[in-house]
Parts: structure tokens; sequence; C-alpha cells
């Protein structure tokens, strides 16, 4: 039997934390312009983030205009479509994905989650948020110069990328991209270092690496990912605006167009392959790292029930971390490889299954014999694990040469990483805005509204995505503004992709009512305490709500892990990770 | 891609080693208390700015491998012409070898900061011209103006070099071995321009206002810096001569195989 001791805090010796010098504002523009707290650059993150990802919204809403009605509007060409798809692509993943998994969340969690009063590092991590807003700006201004933004697709593969065929190829577009991209890079390793240096060398006493929750070793590993991939993408953007700008031939192979010949030689298309998916593979993993980490913390804290397999948890966030790093071919199966080549990236791409499996079976183990509170976290959290299962069996699919072949560049593809790498994470970030969004406000989100977004978005991505995967199977090609004729798709495509459309412009609607939601709660919301969800975690145990400057009086001590729920005997169900009352086995 | 991926093996490796003190077998569910964990925090026993400075050596050591495999790559296609590397590179080599070594000696002085620099051997003090010097603050601040007036050489050495390879007709886009010659040097000096600006810094502290704490941590971290770009420069040049290629690629290509 397991009991509680609340005398025992009383025969612990003193403890203190050696205390750390602190910024400290003293304006107005050093207080939330130029701020140096990382609660400040976590909202600024995802303000920004959210902002620019409403766009990447909107585009994707004007690619399915086009897709379930070809031919009706005049305003989309084949030209604006491919930049559509691409600004969709780059946006929602790097400045989206990314910034707000690791740039928003990161901020806000990691001091306060490890128990330190800041990021180590405030300064570099204010000039990280600054260059990366400078990053979106200088990708919205390429929707705004002559010719427009580049629409080479996400991946920007040369040669096209840089030639008169691809719109934005030969004016500022792609030269803006890669900028943008480049700033982006530098402003996201400023801030990397901050989030690694915190965990490894800012935690309080008694934090140790084990008894850090799941979250922080999400977005620790993946800071780690991304700290190591990035740069890939900083040797190709590089590379290819020498290519561009100054006529060398890294990646351009020697070209005829229009007849005329192009100064261009010897250059290697498949090095820029190879250089964007060394980091494009990897980036999944930035994505989905801080996903599995928060997803496994509102799983545990909304069922009350300490998570099943901690140790498991971080071995195999560790494990798909190192896993990561080879198996980037797989993206470049019709690129001519060799076979054995082939072979051997399709074994690590299988390989990763078993870490991921891990995870989803602790995820369902940890909600077994739950006590469920089907709160919006928690929907948001069972819609993830349910897609991120229907997305990653697709991917065993495409992980497979033989089977890839056939589909890849199909619309398969597009409905196998948007369940994946698309909807999954973006319920997680649903989910943790309305768990966290109480401690950052001080007030709740409203959870009709809540409940009601959620159920559209579940379902209607459902509804988009689904059927996809038919129109893909059938042979539907991707990055086609229309099909035309062809006689190998049947009638049942156009139907679907009007049913698509249709549903996609709904779930594009719902998200009006989160926003809404985010905005009306500000000042509507019921009030929400120091901890309203009864989290064990530190940053539910701050004086203040939301946490001040500093973040606590006094720096916590740890005495336990983070998933001490249902503790039988305990005053409230569960206990705080600083609450020094012991349980001890009879 | 070998050569990223040996440098990953490296990086691996380190984090396997770090892993295996983090107590990773731990039962943390059982554990409760504050003093009964070992390592409770802190437990790298670096600073946080060695730390910070650690990792983003990690980032550039990537970034430089990764255009190492690049060229790699690239000159196997067979429209690669090696371009012959212009005897000035050997003189800068020597020049930010010394800086690095000027740095070292500026780090052991702030670390024992003793009256008498008769500890240290007296071919090291010829080697950094300190004979005159005889108090640790003197000869530290003496040491690190030599090694910025060094960096300063050596940067305005590789413009002289880009000068030379370009009067020779080695354009940027004549063949891209020349364009990763401009490209790989290019990126070095940018990096060690922005070393210097923190040199620079850590000089003017040094001739003004010297904390004795404050120095030691500049100095610890600027000569790891330098010993780092300086071992990326032998490398880069060993790249750009093509001593790496065929033994050490054709080992690896066969390992694999």
């Amino acid at each position: 039997m397991v009991d509680i001791e609340s005398e025992a805090h009383q025969t612990v010796p003193a403890a203190e934390v050696e205390e750390v010098e602190l910024y400290h504002a003293t304006s107005f523009w050093t207080k939330y312009v130029f701020s140096q707290d990382a609660k400040i650059i976590a909202i600024q993150y995802s303000c920004v983030a959210i902002g620019i990802g409403l766009v990447a919204l909107v585009l994707s809403s004007l690619i399915r205009l086009q897709l379930g009605f070809p031919d009706m509007f005049d305003f989309i060409t084949a030209e604006t479509y491919y930049q559509f798809v691409t600004m969709h692509g780059m946006i929602m993943v790097v400045y989206l994905l990314t910034a707000l998994f690791l740039g928003g969340f990161g901020n806000y969690l990691i001091p306060l989650m490890v128990g330190a009063r800041d990021m180590v590092f405030p300064y570099v991590n204010m000039l990280s948020f600054w260059i990366y807003f400078l990053a979106v700006i200088v990708l919205v201004a390429s929707f705004f110069v002559p010719g427009g933004p580049t629409g080479a697709g996400w991946t920007l593969y040369p040669p096209q990328a840089i030639l008169s065929g691809t719109p934005g190829g030969t004016g500022l577009g792609i030269i803006l991209m890669l900028l943008s991209l480049a700033l982006f890079i530098v402003g996201f390793t400023m801030g990397g270092l901050n989030y690694v240096v915190t965990v490894l060398q800012g935690r309080t006493r008694g934090m140790t690496m084990m008894r850090l929750p799941l979250t922080i070793w999400g977005i620790f590993t993946a800071t780690v990912l991304a700290l190591l991939a990035f740069p890939a993408l900083l040797v190709a953007t590089v590379m290819m605006l020498f290519d561009r700008l100054l006529g060398t031939s890294f990646f351009m192979p020697s070209l005829v167009e229009f007849g005329e010949q192009l100064s261009y030689g010897g250059g290697s298309p498949i090095l820029f392959q190879h250089l964007f998916w060394f980091f494009g593979h990897p980036e999944v993993y930035i994505v989905a790292l801080p996903a599995f980490g928060i997803v496994s913390d509102l799983i545990s804290t909304h069922a009350r029930k300490n998570i099943f397999g901690y140790r498991m948890m971080v071995w195999a966030i560790v494990g798909i971390g190192a896993l990561s790093f080879i198996v980037w071919a797989h993206h470049m199966y019709v690129s001519g490889m060799h076979p054995y080549f082939g072979f051997f990236f399709a074994t690590t791409t299988l390989i990763i299954a078993v870490p991921t499996a891990l995870k989803v079976y602790n995820w369902v183990l940890t909600l077994w014999n739950g006590n469920i509170h089907l709160t919006t976290p928690m929907l948001f959290s069972l819609g993830f694990l349910v897609t991120f299962l229907n997305g990653g069996l697709t991917g065993l699919f495409l992980g497979n040469v033989i089977v890839d072949i056939p589909l890849s560049d199909t619309m398969f593809v597009v409905a196998h990483f948007h369940m994946v790498m698309g909807v999954a994470p973006i319920m997680v970030i649903m989910g943790a805005i309305y768990h966290w969004y109480p401690k950052m406000t001080g007030r709740m989100l409203d959870e009709q509204m809540g409940k009601i977004h959620f159920w559209v978005t579940f379902v209607g991505s459902y509804l988009i995505f689904f059927p996809m995967h038919y129109v893909g199977l059938v042979g539907v090609p991707r990055r086609y503004p229309e099909l035309g004729d062809s006689a190998f798709i049947p009638e049942s495509v156009a139907t679907l992709n009007s049913f698509i459309s249709v549903a996609a412009f709904v779930v594009g609607f719902a998200q009006v009512l989160f926003i809404y939601n985010l905005i009306s709660s500000l000042r509507n919301g019921q009030l929400a305490g120091h901890n309203p969800w009864r989290a064990t975690t530190l940053e539910w145990q701050t004086p203040q709500t939301p946490p001040g400057h500093g973040n606590f009086d006094e720096l916590p001590l740890v005495y336990r892990w983070p998933y001490d729920y249902s503790v039988p005997g305990a005053p409230e169900d569960f206990l705080a990770q600083n609450d020094p009352g012991q349980r001890t086995a009879e | 891609m070998t050569v990223v991926l040996i440098f990953l093996m490296g990086v691996v490796g380190t984090s396997l080693w770090w892993l295996k003190h983090q107590r990773l077998t731990s039962k943390p569910w059982l554990e409760t208390g504050l003093d009964n964990i070992e390592n409770g925090t802190d437990n790298v026993g670096l600073s946080k700015p060695k730390m910070g400075l650690i990792v983003f050596l990690a980032v550039v050591g990537m970034l430089f491998t990764l255009f190492f495999s690049g060229h790699f790559m690239r000159q196997e296609i067979e429209d690669w012409r090696p371009m012959p590397l212009p005897p000035v590179v050997w003189i800068n080599g020597i020049l930010l070898l010394a800086a690095s070594i000027y740095l070292q000696a500026a780090l052991i002085i702030a670390r024992k900061q003793k009256r008498d620099l008769s500890y240290l051997s007296p071919i090291y003090r010829r080697l950094i011209f300190l004979r005159g010097v005889k108090s640790p603050d003197a000869s530290i601040k003496h040491l690190l103006l030599y090694a910025c007036v060094l960096t300063t050489a050596f940067l305005i050495g590789q413009l002289v070099a880009w000068k030379s390879v370009k009067n020779d007709g080695f354009v940027l886009s004549g063949n891209p071995a020349n364009s990763f010659f401009y490209v790989l040097t290019g990126l070095h000096a940018l990096h060690m321009l922005g070393g210097l600006i923190a040199l620079f810094q850590t000089t003017a502290i040094s001739w003004n206002d010297p904390q004795p704490e404050k120095l030691l941590s500049r100095i610890d971290l600027s000569a790891l810096y330098w010993h780092f770009l300086f071992f990326i420069w032998c490398i880069m040049i060993f790249v750009m001569l093509g001593w790496t290629y065929d033994p050490l690629i054709e080992l690896c290509q066969r390992v694999i195989a």
C-alpha cells in the first residue's frame, strides 16, 4: 500500500538553488517588444507563426478551389496554382510548425518546466525571434514582387526552381524564398542553442534528466535534430543562391532553354536532393517529437494516470531522433538510385516504425483504465492518436520501394503526409493551446466552442484526406492544377475532388471559431486559477498566473517525476513535482 | 554523404556517452526526494556559455561537413578541374595557427594568474614573444592583442588569396572547384570575422578593465573557437587539395560496398 507522509518535508535538510542573474526590463519597449523574457518571446513567436499559418490556410483553400472546381476561377492560373502550392507547403512546414513547436512552446515551456527563471542566453533568444520575424517579412514580401513568389514546389528542386519556366524562377521570387530560409535558419540556431543549453544546464535542483516531463524531452531532442539538420538546408540554399545570382554550377546541369544554351554545366540536381532531404526528413521528426512529448503529457494529465513506460518513451524519442538521420533517401526512390541503396533506406525507414509503434502502445496503455476526462485538450490528443496511426500506416506503404514507385507523385503521398505531418501535429498544437492557454492568460478557453472546433476539424480532416488516398490510388498525380480529359481517371475523381474541397472550406472556416475563441476568452473566459487541470509539472506551480518575470519567487526544488496522478491518499489525487510529501511503500 | 554520416557518428557517440551518465535505466516513478538522486543538476560540469559554444561548434562542424560532402559529390562529375591553391594560403595557415597558440597561452596564464611566468617553458615563452613581460595581466593583454593582429592579418591574407586566384583566371563561376574554393574560404572567413569581433571586445576589456573571472571565461571561449576554426581550416585545405579524396573516400566506399 502506498501512503503519504505529509510531514516528511520537515526531515529534508534545507535546500537552496543557486540564483542566477536576471535581466530586468525597464521600459515598455524592452518589456513587450524587444523583450528578453522567454514567455513574451514565446507569445511573439506563436502569434507570428499562427498569423503566417493563416495565410497558408487561405492558400490551401485557393488550391482546393482550383482542384474542386477547375476552370471556374479566372484568377487561378497554372502559375498562380504552383505559387499557392509552394508557399502553402513551405509556410506550413517551416514557418508555422517548426516555429510554433520550438519557438513558441519551446520558449514558453522549457524554462517553466525545468524550473529556471529564463533561458540561459536571453539576449540571443530575443535576436532569434526578430530574425525569424524578418524571415517571415522577406517571405511575405515575395508575394508583392514582380513575378510573384516562387512556384517551384516546397522542395525547390533545381534546375527548374531557377529557370524561366517556373513562376518566380528568374525574378525575385526564388531569391527572396532562399534568403528567407537562410534567415530562418540563422534565427532558429540562436533559439536552438538556448533551448538545448537551458535543458542541459538550467535545470533546477532535483530535476534530473529522467524527471523531465516528456514535453521537454520531445522539444529538446527535436531541437538537437534541428540544429544538425537545418545546416543542410542552409548549404543547399547558399549554393542555389550562388547558382542563381553568380552563375556557378553547383546544382545546374548544362541546359538549353527556348533554344538558347545556358551558361550552366555539369551541376548535380541529385546533390541538391540529398542535401534537401537530409534536412527534410529530420524535419518531419522536428515537428513530430515535440508533438509526441506534448501529447504524452496531455494524455497523462487528462486521464489522471501516470504515463505508461516513461523510460521507454524517453528511449523511443532519442531512438527516433537518431534514426531520422539515416532515412532521408526514401524521398528519392525515383531519382534513379542504386537498388541496394533503396533497400538500405527502406529498411531503416521501416525500423523507425518500432519505436514509433512503441509510443503509440504506451499512449493507449496510459489511457487504459484511466479516469479519462473528455476535455478539449484530451479530445485533440485522441484525435492525434488516431490520425497519427492512420498516417503512419500509409507510411509503411510508401517506405517500401516497390510500393512507393507507382504511388510516387500521386495524391496518395499528399494524403499520407497531410495526415501524419499536417493534421496530427496540428491536433497536438490545438490541444496544447487549449491546455496551456489558462497558464498563459489566466483565463480558460470556452469549452463548448472548443468541442465544436474539435469535432468539425477532426471529422472534416478525415473527409478531406481519406478520399484523397483513393484519388491517389487511381493514379491522380499531385501538383497538377487540372486533370483535363485523362482516360485513366474515372468520373468519381471529379466528384470526390469537389467534395474534398467543400470539406476543406468547412474545416478552414472552423478555424475562425478557434481564433474568435482565442481572442474573446482573453476578456470573457472563465478565470483559470493557478492549476485548472490539476497538473503536476512545475509551470502550474508558479505563484502568479500568468507567471511573472523570473517565473518563480524562489526556484522550486524537485522531489519526484512528473506523472504522480491518482496517488492513493494524496489530498488532491496528484502530487506536484515540487511537493516534498513522500510516498512510502508499506 | 559518407563524411556527414561519419561526423554524425561522432555527435551520436558523444550524445550516447553523455546519456550514459543520465541514469537512463533508473525508475523515476519509484524515486522520490531531493538528495537521494545523484547529479541533481548541472551535471555536465561546464559553464553555460561554454556549453553553448560547444553546441554551436557542433552546428558549425555540421555546416562545414555538409559543404565538404557536397565538394566530394560534385568533384566526381567530369567537368571538375582542380584548382591550384595560391601559396599565400600556407602563410595564412601559419598566421591562424599562431593566433590559436597565443590564445592558448593567454588561457594558460589566465588560469594560473601567478606573478612570475616561470611555469611556462622557455621555448614556449620565446615562441610567444613574452620574454620582457612579467606580470600575468600584462602578458594576457599583450597576447590577446597579438591574436587580434594575427587574425586580422589572416583575414587580409585570405583576401590576397582571393585576388591572386582571380588574377590567375580562376573566377567564381569558371569551374565548380573554383566555386567551392570561394564559398568555403568565404564561409570560414565569416566565422573568423564573427569570432574576431568578440575577441576585440575581450581585448578591450583586458586593456581597460581587467576582471580576471570574466576575462578567463571569455579567453577560454575564444581559444576553443580559434582551435576549432583552425582545425576546420586544415581539413578545408586538405579537401580542396584533393588529398582526402583518394585514400579516405575509396576506403569508405570499399567498406560500404
